[in-house]
Formats: C-alpha cells, sequence, structure tokens
C-alpha cells in the first residue's frame, strides 16, 4: 500500500479506537491488531501527529505505581474521522470505477 | 542486548534531538515495555518487537525532522556512531569558498605595499609625537637645571617654573591623545581586516 495512503489510513484508525474511549499505546496496539497490524515504532509518529494537530490530548494517569500517558480524542478528531469518511464515499465512487470492467 | 543496553543506545542516537523529544521517546518506549512486561511477555520477545534502538529511535528523528525542517540530522552509523555533527558542504558552497580564498589572496597583495607604507607612517608620526612628549617633560625638568647656578633673581625662578608647568600642561594632553590615536589605530586596522575578510568570505 502507499506509504502516504496507509499513513492517513493509521491516523483515523487511531483516532477511531479512541473514539471508544481513552487508550493508552499498548492497548492501542492490541486494539489495531484485528485490523491492522501497527508496531510500536510506527505508532510512536502517528500519536505525535494526531497530538500537535490537536486531534487527542494527553493525560498522565498512575497505574501500578508508575505513570502511563492516557490519549483522549477531541471534537477535532472527531470531526477528522467524520471528513475522511465523507472523503472516502468519493475514494470508493473512483475505485469502483478503475476496478469495473469497461 | 539487555533492556538496559537498549535504553541506553536508544538514549544515545536519540542525543541529537533536544532533550524533551528524546526524553518523550524513551517514556513512550519505556511505558510500552512496563505494559508488555505486565502482559507477561519476556525480555528478549519485548525487544525484539521493538526492533533494533537504531530502527526505533530512525522513526523518532524522522518524525522530528518533519516537523521541523531546518534540522539536519547528522549521518548515523549503527556500528561506529554519529559521523562529526557537521553538514558537508554542497559542491557550488565549496566552489564559492575557493573563490573567496583566491579573491581574498589578491586583495592582500595588491594592498599590502600601500596599506603597509601608511601604517608604517603613521606609526613613524606615532613615535614622533612620543619623542615630542619626552623632550618636553625633559625640557620642563631641565630648564630650572640648566639655570641653576646662574643665581636666578625670584623673577626668573617664577618665570621658569611658569615655563615648565606650561611644558608639563601641553605634555600630559598631549600623552593621552597620542596614546588614543595609537590604540585606535591598531583596534581599526584589526577592524578594517576583519570586515574586509567578512566580506570576501560571505560575498
Amino acid at each position: 500500500m502507499d506509504a502516504q495512503l496507509k499513513k492517513g489510513l493509521l491516523d483515523v484508525c487511531v483516532l477511531k479506537v479512541l473514539e471508544q474511549g481513552e487508550s493508552y499505546g499498548y492497548k492501542i496496539i492490541s486494539d489495531l491488531e484485528q485490523v491492522i497490524p501497527v508496531s510500536e515504532s510506527t505508532l510512536y509518529p502517528i500519536l505525535k501527529r494526531l497530538e500537535t494537530s490537536g486531534y487527542v490530548v494527553t493525560t498522565p494517569k498512575e497505574h501500578n505505581g508508575r505513570l502511563r500517558k492516557y490519549f483522549t480524542i477531541t471534537q477535532a478528531g472527531r470531526r477528522k474521522i467524520k471528513t475522511f469518511l465523507e472523503d472516502s464515499e468519493e475514494f470508493t465512487r473512483i475505485m469502483r470505477f478503475l476496478t469495473e470492467e469497461l | 542486548m539487555t533492556k538496559q543496553t537498549w535504553f541506553m543506545e536508544l538514549r544515545r542516537i536519540l542525543s541529537i534531538l533536544p532533550y524533551a523529544e528524546s526524553k518523550k521517546a524513551e517514556e513512550y518506549y519505556k511505558e510500552l515495555y512496563e505494559d508488555k512486561k505486565d502482559a507477561g511477555l519476556s525480555d528478549s520477545e519485548i525487544l525484539e518487537s521493538f526492533g533494533t534502538p537504531y530502527q526505533a529511535a530512525s522513526t523518532v528523528i524522522e518524525e522530528y525532522t518533519r516537523e521541523n525542517p531546518s534540522f539536519v540530522p547528522p549521518s548515523y552509523n549503527p556500528n561506529t556512531g554519529y559521523a562529526e555533527n557537521k553538514v558537508a558542504p554542497t559542491k557550488g558552497q565549496s566552489d564559492n569558498k575557493e573563490n573567496n580564498d583566491l579573491l581574498w589572496i589578491v586583495l592582500c597583495v595588491v594592498f599590502f605595499f600601500p596599506v603597509m607604507g601608511l601604517y608604517i607612517a603613521m606609526i613613524a608620526v606615532a613615535f614622533g609625537l612620543y619623542a615630542l612628549i619626552v623632550a618636553l617633560f625633559a625640557c620642563a625638568i631641565g630648564l630650572p637645571v640648566a639655570f641653576i647656578g646662574a643665581m636666578p633673581t625670584p623673577a626668573h625662578i617664577c618665570a621658569w617654573i611658569g615655563v615648565a608647568l606650561m611644558l608639563i600642561g601641553i605634555a600630559i594632553p598631549l600623552t593621552v591623545g597620542v596614546n588614543f590615536v595609537v590604540k585606535w589605530m591598531f583596534k581599526g586596522t584589526g577592524m578594517l581586516i576583519k570586515t574586509i575578510k567578512r566580506t570576501v568570505t560571505e560575498g
């Protein structure tokens, strides 16, 4: 798959996971595993990008005597998913055109 | 590779980034490590899933470079570490530097003799003025001494003292003035050379 396309898809996939509720690195990777396997080194820039863009916010919380960073989706993050889904309808139309027999 | 060496290596490779950035990445991997440990994975399984410290650090550096395009990471060799933190000049820059050096040499050769002539003349003038100052002081002291055997009247003594004080009065501000001029002559020459060199190098 094209790197840019995959990058965009992964951003939305992570946002979709966070739409279900706040989460942390390891759990996000585990939740995504069924749909699209993501390595630790791949997730780091995604989370950083989403945070910089204001699509997620982070909160450190205590867990087993150590701090764990929790990610929560913002309104901008939810809008990003919505926009992506709207755009994907157009993408589906193009895909149908490309794959159908002329 | 143990947990300690893996994280030490990661820290070393990320040291080219601002401290806050490298710390954030290190904390991310430490949190994942602890979570995986809690999930029952062994050290080797966890470190294997992370890949090498270089692989882990590369994505962090890549993302930082994307966010900060002015940041140019130095080249890294997993065996020997970072090359010197210098960006090699492009061919154009290198040629430009050679041209500037040549221009600088030509300027030095062309202007050496006239500038040195002027400079030597200025030093000679400064020496002359210093000699005048010494002469004024010598006169001021020598005048009363020279006439000491001439049985001077009080009027003569007053006149000599007056002349001596006048000579000293001229010599002192002259000394200050000449010192100032000589100091700025050397300082100004240094500044002039620096300015010319900067203009040639940057031009």
